[in-house]
């Protein structure tokens, strides 16, 4: 019955010719938060896109809540696993609400049309990320970084025990991604879904995840707590940099001060 | 910039308009009947001669023009979501084009007995867009935004070949066969056959009602496919129940039509500017607004220069030839 949130065993996968992943081992369990850290094409976005169901793997199994996500259809895997992608570019000019609104169509019956329970969490996820105020803005005219709250918003409001977030803060101003981490921290201790965060920012991810997954070359280089996972030979093998380790003075969890490329 | 909507009341609205458009549609023509002659037939008392005129001739037709605005506009607002292009309309990606080519290959092939069937023709049709609709796809393949140009492209190539092999059908088969196609490169109306009509409309109505069940997931697959499969789309299934649906009314609005033009450009626009782009609304008011658009191009073109009567595809070519460059214009200037 409590099979993790999510599960790779030995997964391989590439794009063409170039190998990403081989052989990837990787469980998240249910209501943990995970920081999934790494270089640049380490695998980390891979692995949010094999694990929604967006590309499927060459050879091992991907697990959502147990059943192998090839066997799900989109509707099921969409009503367990939310994605936050980098950036989208709608063609047409949907307003915030709209956008935040889909996030509701695995729910929803025959002809796709919501009801008042699905305008209202919609509106609950709004209000959660601070984007109340442009719900009848235009997507398009909005900024990077609010266009990421209201990604936010839509897949909050998609409901799932899962959610897969790609660098949701790489727009986001510091308050904001303070905010942003409040509210999936919130989240988490309300509704109790796993979630994955993709991310360059290891001191924010240290002081707010439970976990860190450290990736190299589609490798896990180091798992565990922050303290564990954070040292300078973990950090300087994954990133190819020098840097010292001191603590976060709010929360007294490392803190990585890079000091040169190695 | 927040974008208009109007929802519910909106579409009431457009309704009415639209229902105005065609009582004047079929209230101007050749024979001085007007609003007055056409009350007196609903009401039971005019004379047969009039009575054939308002209904078996201009009725009919207006009818005709109606499910073919209705048809192209809607296929153009699907099309356009499918291939996140706000460029693409039946008539620019060349499937108005196969499926002109497969009824004609029907008018020129068929055993005599088959081709007066009001089902014959709009089903060579639709194999016609079909076909169309693999070499596009196979191009696009579904995946990320087809490039503006290739689409355009093919769409300019295929009209090229398609339109060829109709002139050489229309030119070298038996001239009995094609009397009143000739004009089918440039769309006209005419006075269809009771039965024509009822195929026509019945072959819309079912694609019409497969788009519109499908509005929100065309909501969606504008997001891109690797974003509409996450939120629960499953893409390629549903990408070619739409397309064909949109392919299916297409064909049936060119197998005794010809190829009207630009529809499935201009009034997805304007919708989307007067309703916004869901197409849970966008979609009924392409169809309300296309039905209106094109009852009344060819009320122009029946008066504009009567008693000589244009074909309704130049009416449309001649207001959406300068509106496809001003979009493409924007788009250039855009990326």
């Amino acid at each position: 019955m409590s099979a993790p949130a999510l599960g790779f065993s030995g997964v391989t996968f590439g794009y063409g010719r170039t190998p990403v992943l081989s052989g990837l081992d990787l469980t998240i369990d249910r209501g943990e938060i995970v920081g999934l850290l790494g270089p640049n094409g380490a695998g980390k976005t891979t692995c949010v896109r094999l694990a929604s169901g967006a590309v499927a793997a060459v050879s091992g199994r991907v697990d959502l809540f147990g059943d192998d996500v090839a066997t799900l259809g989109a509707r099921e895997r969409a009503r367990r696993v939310a994605v936050v992608p980098q950036e989208t570019h709608p063609v047409f000019e949907f307003t915030v609400s709209e956008i935040v609104r889909m996030g509701r169509a695995p729910h929803l019956g025959f002809l796709g049309l919501e009801g008042p329970k699905d305008r209202e969490l919609a509106h609950g996820a709004m209000r959660r990320c601070a984007i109340d105020h442009l719900a009848d803005r235009s997507f398009r005219a909005l900024s990077g970084g609010e266009h990421q709250r209201v990604l936010l918003a839509r897949a909050l409001t998609q409901g799932t025990p899962l959610l897969l977030l790609d660098e949701p803060t790489a727009f986001l101003d510091i308050k904001h991604r303070l905010v942003a981490y409040d509210v999936l921290v919130r989240l988490r201790d309300d509704a109790g879904p796993a979630i994955v965060i993709v991310s360059h920012d290891v001191n924010l991810a240290a002081r707010y995840c439970d976990r860190l997954v450290l990736m190299r070359a589609g490798a896990i280089v180091a798992s565990g707590a922050p303290e564990d996972v954070l040292t300078r030979a973990a950090i300087g093998e994954a990133y190819d940099v020098n840097v010292q380790i001191g603590a976060d003075p709010a929360t007294g969890r490392p803190f990585v001060i890079p000091l040169s490329p190695r | 910039m927040s974008a208009r909507r109007g929802g519910t009341p909106g579409l009431l609205f457009l309704a009415l308009v639209s229902a105005a458009a065609l009582v004047v549609a079929v209230s101007v023509g050749a024979s001085p009947l007007g609003l007055r002659d056409l009350a007196s037939v609903f009401a039971g008392g005019s004379d047969p001669a009039s009575r054939a005129i308002l209904v078996d001739v201009r009725l009919a037709r207006v009818l005709l023009a109606a499910t073919v605005g209705a048809a192209l506009a809607s296929a153009g607002a699907a099309y356009q979501a499918v291939l996140r292009n706000p460029l693409a309309d039946p008539f620019i990606l060349g499937v108005s084009g196969g499926a002109a080519l497969g009824a004609t290959v029907f008018v020129a092939l068929s055993p005599a007995s088959a081709i007066g069937s009001p089902l014959g023709r709009p089903l060579a049709a639709f194999a016609g867009a079909a076909a169309t609709l693999v070499v596009l796809f196979g191009l696009a393949r579904f995946r990320g935004r087809t490039a503006t140009t290739a689409l355009l492209l093919t769409g300019v190539v295929l009209n090229a070949f398609d339109s060829a092999i109709i002139q050489f059908f229309v030119t070298a088969g038996d001239p009995a066969r094609f009397q009143g196609t000739l004009a089918y490169l440039m769309g006209s109306l005419t006075s269809p056959p009771w039965g024509a009509l009822a195929s026509v409309a019945v072959l819309t109505a079912i694609g019409i009602a497969v788009l519109a069940a499908g509005a929100h997931t065309l909501n969606l697959l504008s997001l891109g496919a690797e974003e509409a499969g996450q939120l629960g789309v499953a893409v390629e299934r549903t990408t070619w129940v739409i397309v064909l649906a949109a392919s299916l009314v297409t064909a049936a609005a060119v197998a005794f039509t010809g190829i009207v033009g630009f529809i499935g450009l201009i009034v997805p626009h304007a919708m989307r500017a007067a309703f916004g782009p869901d197409h849970r609304v966008l979609l009924p008011a392409c169809a309300l607004a296309g039905a209106a658009t094109v009852a009344l191009a060819d009320a122009a073109a029946r008066t504009l220069v009567a008693p000589v009567e244009l074909p309704v595809g130049v009416i449309t070519a001649v207001i959406g030839g300068p509106f496809f460059l001003i979009l493409l214009l924007r788009r250039l200037r855009e990326s």
